[in-house]
Parts: C-alpha cells; sequence; structure tokens
C-alpha cells in the first residue's frame, strides 16, 4: 500500500460537515518525545479488528492530519500485542474529526479518555504535545502540516490492557465546545470462529437447465 | 471504416459497433468488473486499434479486441476514482491518469509500475470536499509537457513529463476548472481556451495568464462551460459544452470558428435533458463525433459538429464518450 485514503467527516464550530477524502501516505507516531515512522499500511478506521490470542494493549492518540481547509484533529486506538512496542501498533483512526483551528485556542482543555478492557483512563492534553510543536517539527509553520502527513500523539499512561472478546472506546471531549469524538473498537480473537458452523461455498445458476458455465 | 464507440457509464462500459445505434456491456465473465461498477474514463490510442484503457472505482482495466475482455492492471489506484487517462501522442506505454482527490499517477511502461506524480494540487475544496482531475492533455508542441485542470484547484502544467508542476490560475475568476484547447498557429503564437464553470477563458501567454472570454447569453445562455474540444482535423473549429450547471436539465452546443472569438450554436435533433458532458473526437474522420449529456443521451454528428442526430438509446448517467476505428 503506497497510501492510504482516509474519509473523515469534519464537524464545523455550526455543525456543518465536511467529507474531504484525504491521501495519507506518511504516518509517524510521537510517544514520550520519541517519533516513530510507520507503514501506512498499518493506519485504518476499521471498528472491528482480528487479534492474536492474549492481552492486547490500547494506547489512545490524538491525530493531527494535513489537510486543505487547515490541518484536522481526530483521535486513533494504537493496538498492540502485550509487551510490543507502539512501533509494531495496527492505528485505528476515528472517521470523526474537527478542524484544529476550532480548538486551538483551548487545546490543553480538551479531555483524552479510553474505556474497556482493565479499566479506563482519562487526561487533559494541557501536558501532552502541543499543535505548535508537531505543526514546527512537520513544516514551521503553525496549524499547517505537509500534503499527506498525518501525526498520532500516543498517551502511554493511559493505556488499557484487555483480550478478545472486548470493546474498547477512545474519546477526546471538548466541553467548551460541548462535543466529543469517539471510536469504538471491537477486539474479536483469530482463535475463535464467529460462526458455529461455517457451510462451504456453493455456486449457484439462474435458469435450470443447460447453461453455459464459465468457471 | 469500422470504428466503435465507448462510454464510460456508471454501469461499466458501453461498446457500439453500429454507430451508435445500439450499444452493449461485455459479459460479466469477460467484463473484468462487475456491471454497475462506475466507470469515469476510456481511452484509445492511434497505435493500439481495438484497445481501450478503463478507469473505475475497481482501478484501471485494459480491453483488447485479441481478448475481448477488460484486463485488470494493478495500481495504486484501486480505492481511488480515475476520472481522466490519458497516454503520450508518441508512445502508448506512457500513462497518465488522474484521480479523484486529485492526484496524477503516471507509468512509463504500460502500465507495470507506477508513480504518484508530486503534484500540489488542493487537498480539500469548497463545496465538492475533494479535487478531481478534470482532464489531461500532452502539449501539442512539446509532447514532454503536461497539462491538466483540477476541479476546484486551477489548471497545471509539467514541463519534465509529470515530475514537477507549476499552477496557473493568473487571472481565471474561478479555479474550477473542466477543459482545455490549444490553437497553435504557424507564427508561433497560441491561444489556450479552458472551461470553467464561470465561462470560458483564453490565454495568450501558454497559461502564465487567462482572461475570460464574452459570450452573448442568447448564444451562452449560462456561464457553466464544461467539455471542450479542437475538432481533430485542427482546421480551426472548436466545439464547447454549455450547459445550465452540473449536472443540470439544459445545455447548449457551442461552435466556434475562429478560435474562440465567435460562438454559434450546433443545431440538435432535440435538446438535451441536463449538461453535455463530454464530446468525442477522432482524427481518423473529424467529420464524425459524438457527445453524451451526463444523463444519459448520446449524439451523434457527420458533418463536423455542426448538426446532431439524438441516438434512440440512452445510458442513466455517462462521464465520458470516445470513439476509434477498430476491426468489426
Amino acid at each position: 500500500m503506497t497510501h492510504f485514503l482516509y474519509k473523515p467527516h469534519v464537524a464545523g464550530p455550526e455543525d456543518s460537515i465536511t467529507t474531504p477524502d484525504i491521501v495519507i501516505d506518511r504516518v509517524s507516531i510521537l510517544a514520550d518525545g520519541d517519533r516513530h515512522y510507520l507503514p501506512v499500511h498499518r493506519l485504518n478506521s476499521d471498528i472491528e479488528l482480528q487479534v492474536l490470542p492474549g492481552d492486547i494493549e490500547v494506547t489512545p492518540a490524538y491525530a493531527f492530519v494535513a489537510s486543505g481547509g487547515g490541518a484536522l484533529v481526530s483521535l486513533a486506538a494504537l493496538v498492540r500485542q502485550s509487551g510490543d512496542p507502539l512501533a509494531k501498533a495496527d492505528l485505528l483512526i476515528a472517521r470523526h474529526a474537527w478542524r484544529l483551528r476550532n480548538v486551538v485556542d483551548h487545546f490543553a482543555a480538551l479531555a483524552m479518555s479510553v474505556s474497556g478492557g482493565t479499566g479506563s483512563a482519562s487526561v487533559t492534553l494541557a501536558d501532552e504535545t502541543q499543535p505548535a510543536d508537531v505543526m514546527t517539527a512537520s513544516s514551521n509553520a503553525e496549524l499547517v502540516l505537509p500534503r499527506g502527513i498525518t501525526v498520532l500523539c500516543a498517551i502511554p499512561a493511559a493505556t488499557v490492557t484487555t483480550a478478545a472478546p472486548a470493546e474498547t472506546t477512545v474519546q477526546l471531549t471538548d466541553d467548551k465546545r460541548n462535543r466529543s469524538l469517539s471510536h469504538t473498537t471491537d477486539f474479536v480473537s483469530v482463535d475463535v470462529d464467529r460462526w458455529t458452523e461455517r457451510p462451504l461455498p456453493r455456486y449457484t445458476v439462474g435458469p435450470v437447465g443447460d447453461v453455459q458455465h464459465y468457471i | 471504416m469500422k470504428y466503435t464507440a465507448y462510454a464510460a457509464t456508471m454501469q461499466a462500459v458501453w461498446f457500439s459497433h453500429d454507430e451508435g445505434k445500439s450499444w452493449n456491456r461485455l459479459l460479466t465473465p469477460t467484463g473484468g468488473f462487475y456491471n454497475e461498477a462506475r466507470c469515469w474514463s476510456v481511452a484509445t490510442h492511434p497505435d493500439r486499434p481495438g484497445e481501450v484503457l478503463a478507469g473505475t472505482d475497481q482501478g484501471l482495466y485494459r480491453y483488447t479486441e485479441e481478448n475481448a475482455r477488460f484486463d485488470f492492471i494493478p495500481s495504486p489506484m484501486d480505492d481511488l476514482h480515475i476520472l481522466q487517462i490519458e497516454q503520450h501522442p508518441d508512445d502508448p506505454n506512457f500513462i497518465v491518469c488522474g484521480t479523484r482527490p486529485g492526484e496524477i499517477f503516471i507509468s512509463e511502461d504500460n502500465g507495470e509500475n507506477w508513480v504518484r506524480s508530486n503534484l500540489n494540487a488542493g487537498a480539500e475544496c469548497w463545496f465538492i470536499n475533494t479535487s478531481r482531475v478534470t482532464s489531461i492533455h500532452f502539449d501539442p508542441k512539446d509532447k514532454d509537457t503536461i497539462w491538466i485542470t483540477i476541479e476546484i484547484d486551477g489548471v497545471f502544467r509539467s514541463t519534465d513529463r509529470g515530475k514537477t508542476w507549476t499552477r496557473l490560475i493568473e487571472g481565471l475568476i474561478d479555479c474550477d476548472t473542466h477543459d482545455l484547447v490549444f490553437l497553435d498557429e504557424s507564427d508561433g503564437s497560441r491561444t489556450v481556451l479552458c472551461s470553467t464553470e464561470a465561462g470560458v477563458h483564453k490565454s495568450v501567454d501558454n497559461g502564465e495568464s487567462w482572461s475570460l472570454v464574452t459570450v452573448p447569453d442568447e448564444v451562452a445562455p449560462w456561464p457553466y462551460w464544461r467539455s471542450i474540444k479542437y475538432r481533430a482535423d485542427k482546421s480551426g473549429v472548436i466545439l464547447a459544452s454549455v450547459g445550465d450547471k452540473p449536472s443540470g436539465e439544459a445545455g447548449v452546443l457551442l461552435v466556434s470558428e475562429d478560435r474562440g472569438d465567435n460562438w454559434h450554436r450546433a443545431t440538435l435533433s432535440e435538446p438535451v435533458n441536463s449538461t453535455i458532458w463530454s464530446i468525442a473526437t477522432h482524427p481518423a474522420d473529424p467529420d464524425l463525433l459524438f457527445f453524451a449529456t451526463i444523463f444519459g443521451q448520446i449524439y451523434r454528428s457527420r458533418d463536423g459538429g455542426y448538426s446532431w442526430e439524438k441516438m434512440k438509446r440512452e445510458l442513466g448517467e455517462i462521464r465520458m464518450i470516445a470513439w476509434a476505428p477498430t476491426s468489426h
């Protein structure tokens, strides 16, 4: 995969929605001061994820996505087998987003939470990486990211542990505007077949009688 | 001359082998993609008679008369909408595709390998949210130069086969651009015409600046100019479509015989039901032309575009029409 086609629903300040399709071809995680570039095929917006047996760790992250009308803010769940580094995570980014310009003046007051599994955690973004730090590092221009770039700012301290079958929800809350973004992920184990009986696939025909087959 | 007409529709690609009277899709087992696949573009090349490239929402496909089916061409565009396809006039292996979102993908080896061009088209745009490529042109005088139009972001030109691009919007009153025509004279002068949602623009300095061309309301009653084509004989006749809006409920086809300075309406056998979206011309017979409205009507002209006969068959929603000589 050379890119991920991100299809956010961007809520404006007055409940308008825009739906740009955005080609993302470079994604990185910022965590504890380190940046890790990851293959873009790890990025997706799935709401269900098959995982290997055993514990998995879910780390919430807020996301900055380059877009033409100004950078977007969304959120993501970084999912990995317990004990693996973040650099091995699947990156589940929500389909809903805000425009950074509409939250930048109170960004530190935004709250990020994760629930499910071993419990829940919630932090404000006051002590986390601020937009200007990410933008400056990327382009020397506040509120602007270069085309195709997405940066996920992980909050490792808010990591929860769970095991399939399970569900976790990451949420970003803006009390000033009284709204939130969330992404819920269902985890299913690859060891469990969702169907108790799995039929063999059939080939069917329309008319009864002799027909030309193409198989 | 035997020829085939092709229509890229929201229900696959349709073929006509009888001058537009009847149209058929391929049978599903040879179709390559399902019958309701959205197809935006078809491209033919004089050096490859019978071959058609089709841009869809399922990726890029190639039809050949030999195989009589659409074969899938792996590319990085599988999850994008391939809206435009153009092959280098002297080298059909050089393929340029334009997509939604507004990106350009280039293959120089007949689709074996692809590069996404470093095109800085708008990543977001007003009203339609996502930009898209509306036309691709190899420059008639310098075939290493490629021009594109983007809806909504203006005109772009690359002089290095798509490696780098320059945005050319000085004087455009609207960056919702649709199509280009190049008029080169023996004295070296050039006029470029650009159709936009706010009228047709003219450039006499190779796209560095544009000015709006005034066309009387009794000729072009709306500002929405869509397809504009230089008739294939390059004798000075230009055809252009003007509609009430996209997708629209009405439209006219205009003809100019003086480099776009003056226009008059072509004669249509009956009014169109929506904006004329695509006009097809081919050097094998410049007098034979087709056009399609976005809502499925097909018209044919045998007199170089002055009068048009509506074909009985309609095809739902058509995004592009083309014709080319074939063996049957």
